[in-house]
């Protein structure tokens, strides 16, 4: 099973549970074993990004993923020296981060910089009843482009970035349809946007 | 299929295999990358290429001048060329990715020595993997009293990858190049040459005095393909006892004329000294704002529209941010000057005791001009999302009349294209850096060819007013090297030719072939 079908059975609906084929898709660098801990840091103060961390948080719980979570303002996330002192306490651990895209782009430099790799970024746009998502992956040559509707895109980004951290042990029902790819999909005019990623520090 | 996510033009699977092999011999596996997750971190651009186009073949991080040497050697007998980077950092102009497909990333970040910092002739001496914010602890833990002159990515960006594409800062240091003093290049050849004083065994003066005996070489290997530089010298600015950095906002658009017709003849005389910066009321808008929250409408944000926004939010149509240096005694006296030279121009002066000190506008140029690093304008990428961003530089007189006549070029197309004109004039000593942020969503296959055939037609609207760019992306360094004209073009063909005739190093970069 290549990456990009991993990545869209993940994001099909269904629960997690044993699977060889998650076992073949994930890479030591797509699912990086630790014992630590995944950290998720969210942006405070906006409400998108409120409601998918709450998601990741139920999703984690109910796969056994241990994770703790950090808060921080938007200003502290573009404040580099903020950052840093985040990073410099999370050597080894994979990061969860659900922020604005300044401050993603900010994280991921400086995560990079002291060699982190990404193993995931999402950018969601929110229109008024739905959301668009582009998803990269360091292991796919064209991002993965879908829509959901406002009330269930966060259950399937929780599950894409439960499947993807729980790598080998884990498993997805690939019964149901995976997302219908739509890179063309124009952009509503009133969108608010955020990105999600996952890094090992 | 091949193992390889791309293959250097004209070179055999075969004969690759055979090159990363020996890459491997010399760096060890692990500073040979060449699997598709491994080189995600080369594959990620702001700009609106396909990267497809620039996607390298592998990336390989040597640690030293000689291991550098024996690549070249590799090189030079499979015909594999490389692509060098100091850190990569190069957002908005193509990031880390070559210029053309299948080049082999060589990716300078292990040699991060910094190898001298004199403070009594304040300058140091660094190699390519250094960044200013190594620099900057190194000069805090020895309590040194000298400033940096960073760029905004200097957390993570590099004093050499940086000043050899001509890049700027914002203290009276600006002008990355003007202030930098001997380089040590590697040739294609593998021969080393230092330029200036360097070339003379045993001298001391090599980051003291630029120009050596005989023609000055350093130019010819910044924004350019003939060598890589494994280290640089570089002036560092004196702290000076006391500092005063200001704001100056214009309430009209046009009044660019009157903001630059005041700055000039202030920093061509030094009172000014420094590069600071002459803002419009969009950038300053983006740097702290969501689109979406102040403009839904379709298409570029109309200038009555801008000119409401501006004003409910207290910032001027253009902002001139800039400073004074020296002893409180000079200050004062300099003070006086621009003060009433700004005002009779019509600018309202402001200062931190004005705006209090949680202006994030102000408090992020202020600490740029005295040297401090600072991302805070990584805000621009809240103002669309999507993570698209491409940087159009062309370069103008520091004339009122020739600003305005750009802006008015620059809006006209930008708007066409549904695209804010986000703009700053970065205050040179004679020119204006024009730098516009083209801010779209990358995520958007339509936004991202807007983009592209936006910033295609802003350089030809632009040469055909005689203006030129001072730098630019991966994908437009054939088309602005034409623009230039073909004298300069064949010349440097010569001159890669004599000192590449492999054409192994970077091919493609600022439009230089073999
Ligand atoms: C929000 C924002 C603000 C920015 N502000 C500024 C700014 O204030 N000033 C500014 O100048 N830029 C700015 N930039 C653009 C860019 O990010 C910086 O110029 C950055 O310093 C370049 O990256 P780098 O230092 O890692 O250089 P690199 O990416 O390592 O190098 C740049 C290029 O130089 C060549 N090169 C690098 N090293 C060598 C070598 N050793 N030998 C031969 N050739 C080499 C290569 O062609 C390379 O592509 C900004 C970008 C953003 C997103």
């Amino acid at each position: 099973m290549d990456r990009r079908n991993f990545i869209k059975s993940l994001l099909a609906s269904g629960v997690l549970g044993s699977s060889p084929l998650a076992a073949q898709a994930a890479s030591d660098l797509f699912a990086p074993g630790t014992a630590q801990p995944v950290l998720i840091v969210g942006q405070s103060g906006l409400p998108h990004a409120d409601e998918l961390v709450a998601r990741l948080e139920r999703v984690f719980a109910a796969a056994g993923i241990d994770y703790v979570q950090a808060r921080a303002s938007g200003g502290e996330l573009t404040d580099y020296t903020h950052v840093i002192v985040l990073l410099d306490r999370v050597p080894g651990r994979r990061v969860i981060g659900v922020m604005d895209a300044a401050a993603a782009l900010i994280f991921q430099e400086l995560a990079a910089a002291r060699g982190a790799a990404c193993a995931l970024s999402t950018h969601h746009r929110f229109a008024a009843q739905e959301v668009r998502h582009c998803c990269i992956s360091a292991g796919l040559d064209t991002s993965i482009v879908w829509s959901d509707s406002l009330a269930d895109h966060a259950e399937r980004i929780g599950r894409l970035y439960a499947g993807t951290l729980a790598g080998p042990e884990s498993a997805v029902d690939r019964s149901a349809p995976v997302v219908r790819e739509e890179p063309d999909r124009a952009a509503d005019a009133t969108p608010g946007s955020l990105v999600s990623f996952l890094i090992t520090v | 299929m091949s193992k390889y996510i791309a293959l250097p033009k004209g070179v055999a699977e075969a004969d690759f295999d055979k090159a990363i092999a020996e890459f491997k011999k010399i760096l060890g596996a692990d500073n040979v990358l060449h699997s598709r997750e491994r080189l995600a971190p080369y594959l990620k651009i702001m700009i609106p290429a396909q990267i497809e186009e620039h996607t390298p073949s592998a990336a390989i991080m040597p640690e030293s001048v000689e291991q550098i040497q024996r690549i070249l050697r590799v090189c030079n007998r499979y015909k594999t060329p490389v692509w060098p980077i100091s850190t990569g950092k190069n957002f908005g102009y193509g990031s880390a990715a070559p210029a053309t497909r299948g080049q082999i990333v060589l990716d300078l970040k292990r040699l991060n020595r910094i190898i001298e910092v004199d403070p009594d002739l304040c300058y140091a001496l660094v190699e390519p993997g250094v960044t200013y914010q190594q620099l900057h602890d190194y000069i805090k833990e020895r309590n040194l009293p000298l400033w940096l002159d960073p760029p905004i990515p200097g957390p993570v960006a590099s004093p050499l990858g940086n000043t050899v594409e001509r890049g700027v800062g914002y203290t009276p240091y600006g002008e990355h190049f003007l202030f930098s003093c001997g380089m040590e290049v590697v040739l294609a050849n593998g021969d080393i040459l230092r330029t200036g004083m360097g070339s003379m065994p045993n001298s001391n003066t090599w980051q003291v005095f630029k120009w050596g005996y005989g023609p000055s070489l350093d130019g010819i290997f910044t924004q350019s393909n003939f060598g890589i530089v494994t280290k640089l010298g570089i002036w560092l600015m004196p702290a000076p006892p006391a500092y005063k950095p200001f704001v100056v906002r214009y309430p009209d658009q046009g009044d660019i004329v009157k903001a630059i017709e005041t700055v000039r003849p202030l920093r061509i005389a030094q009172v000014i000294p420094n590069a600071g910066t002459v803002s419009n009321a969009l950038w300053e808008l983006a740097v702290v704002n969501r689109r979406a929250d102040l403009y839904t409408g379709e298409g570029a944000i109309p200038d009555a529209s801008v000119a409401k926004l501006a004003k409910a939010h207290g910032v001027g149509s253009w902002n001139v941010y800039t400073a004074l240096y020296g002893t409180e005694e000079t200050i004062a006296e300099h003070w006086k000057i621009v003060t009433a030279a700004f005002k009779a121009s019509g600018g309202t002066v402001l200062t931190q005791e004005d705006l209090g000190p949680d202006d994030p506008l102000f408090n992020y140029r202020r600490d740029v001009m005295r040297g401090d690093l600072t991302m805070r304008e990584f805000g621009l990428y809240n103002w669309r999302g999507g993570g698209g961003s491409m940087w159009f530089a062309p370069v103008s007189q520091a004339r009122g009349s020739e600003t305005l006549k750009q802006m008015g070029l620059a809006k006209r197309i930008l708007n066409k294209y549904g695209i804010d004109y986000v703009g700053l004039f970065v205050i040179g000593w004679r020119d204006m850096h024009h730098i516009i942020d083209i801010l779209y969503d990358r995520t958007l296959p339509a936004e991202l060819a807007k983009a592209r055939s936006c910033y295609d037609e802003l350089l030809d609207d632009f040469a055909r007013e005689g203006y030129g760019v001072y730098r630019t992306n991966i994908d437009f360094m054939d088309k602005v090297a034409k623009l230039y004209g073909p004298v300069k073009a064949s010349v440097n063909r010569k001159i890669k030719k004599a000192l590449d005739p492999n054409g192994i190093l970077a091919p493609g970069k600022s439009g230089i072939h073999r």
